[in-house]
């Protein structure tokens, strides 16, 4: 059975339902904690998942700290020799620090995920909103590689998640975009509430060139199950949440499913 | 016009400027800074009433200064701030977003609470202590490099794609 490894540094709390997800998705996933390099290099993961939460607290801005830790050099070498490793909110954060994401130079910095601009409020902001695919990042990113192109709706919960870029960069970056913020009927975002921090082209996640790291913002492991869908949200979803039997609310997949499901059928999970 | 700058600081160490102090000590610079203070830096333009008027504007909102865990002092640029040691090289740098909410949802508040503040700018600015006997070029220069992440492992204190920087000088 493949394995993923779910990295979790000091303030991570996504780490559990994250492997639990993995899991269910029929991926044997452990836990390593940030200083724990040797057992990690031992064990080999096929693919790598830094969590959401706020890694050392956020401190200086978010993302920075751990990105510097030795354990993201044993994740970068494995980013470079092609694993799938995919970053949700916090863990994007720490993937755009690293350099890993969008990655035209591994290593440098080239691109922001800047605080929320948003006009009349600031700060957190946590709410459900709707995603589309890009074709080509469904073609080359194991992490999306099931989707089908239909909008689908995801949680998120951040305060800093406004994806900026160099002016001269930004016609670079449009072959990075892995999922963009748009209506729940799939047209594309014009500003509030649907894009919901600004971030420029609308993007919600962005990969590498190679398409193998994905750091996203929305948290697919937050809306595995159907039951973690709210009944009030607007289109297929909610639709679906609403006139489903509790039983089939209990049991049916989410929309956050598909992206774990989409690595484990590039992984190879019959 | 008037711009007035306040510095807020908490009253127990800063847990964000004891990280930034552990994480320059293990980049192994050859002159580390050896004391990391940080501040919020509000900046206030005024149209009249100066020190004053933002004096009152502290005491209404607790969002800018809570005085059950913060201290602060209006900030006359180049000065050592209260609390910093006399014994080292103190050089300041600014870091603010090139576009924050922040900054532009306290303009609009403070209009229409009525105070005659024209523009509000938030940032965060960082003091690095050097060694009293450090050239002061060298010094700000070694704290400009830290003050930009270009890659990984070099800089720390800003991200150049979604931030500025300046000295507080």
């Amino acid at each position: 059975m493949p394995c993923a490894a779910v990295i979790r540094f000091p303030g991570s709390n996504c780490e559990f339902e994250t492997a639990r997800v993995l899991r269910n998705s029929g991926i044997d996933s452990r836990i390593y904690n940030w200083n724990e390099i040797a057992r990690l290099s031992d064990n080999k993961p096929d693919a790598y998942v830094l969590p959401g939460g706020f890694s050392f607290q956020d401190r200086i801005r978010a993302g920075v700290i751990a990105s510097r830790e030795s354990i993201m050099d044993y994740v970068f070498e494995e980013a470079m020799n092609g694993k799938p490793v995919l970053g949700i909110c916090n863990g994007a954060q720490v993937l755009i620090e690293s350099g890993l994401v969008p990655g035209w130079k591994p290593g440098s910095i080239q691109g922001a995920l800047a605080g929320n601009l948003v006009s009349g409020r600031s700060g957190y902001l946590s709410r459900w909103i709707y995603l589309k695919p890009e074709k080509e990042a469904v073609a080359k990113c194991p992490w999306l590689s099931a989707l089908d192109g239909d909008a689908f709706p995801l949680p998120i919960a951040h305060a800093e998640g406004r994806f900026v870029f160099q002016e001269e960069d930004m016609d670079k970056v449009k072959s990075h975009i892995g999922l963009t913020y748009c209506t729940p009927e799939g047209s594309a975002a014009d500003g509030w509430p649907d894009n919901p921090n600004g971030s420029v082209l609308n993007i919600a996640a962005l990969m590498n060139a190679e398409g193998n790291v994905l750091a996203m913002m929305p948290h697919p492991e937050r809306s595995y199950h159907l039951w973690q869908v709210p009944p009030d949200v607007r289109g297929f979803w909610g639709d679906k949440r609403r006139n489903s039997s509790l039983k089939d609310i209990e049991e049916q997949p989410g929309p956050g499913a598909i992206i774990f499901k989409g690595l484990a059928k590039y992984l190879g999970v019959k | 016009m008037e711009k007035v700058q306040i510095a807020v600081r908490l009253i127990t160490p800063d847990p964000a400027a004891v990280t930034a102090l552990n994480t320059v000590k293990a980049m192994r610079l050859q002159m580390p800074p050896l004391k990391i203070h940080r501040y919020d830096l509000w900046e206030f333009k005024t149209a009249e009433g100066g020190k004053e008027t933002i004096s009152e504007v502290v005491s209404h909102f607790t969002d800018i200064v809570n005085p059950n865990k913060q201290t602060w002092t209006f900030a006359g640029e180049g000065s050592v701030l209260k609390g910093e040691d006399p014994e080292l090289l103190w050089v300041g740098i600014v870091i603010r977003d090139y576009e924050d909410s922040v900054s532009g949802n306290w303009t609009d508040l403070l209009e229409r609470r009525g105070f005659p503040v024209d523009s509000v700018r938030w940032g965060v600015l960082w003091r690095l202590g050097y060694l009293k006997n450090t050239d002061e070029a060298l010094a700000r220069k070694m704290a400009l490099d830290l003050a930009v992440s270009h890659t990984r492992t070099g800089g720390l204190f800003s991200n150049p794609v979604s931030q500025e920087v300046s000295f507080w000088t």
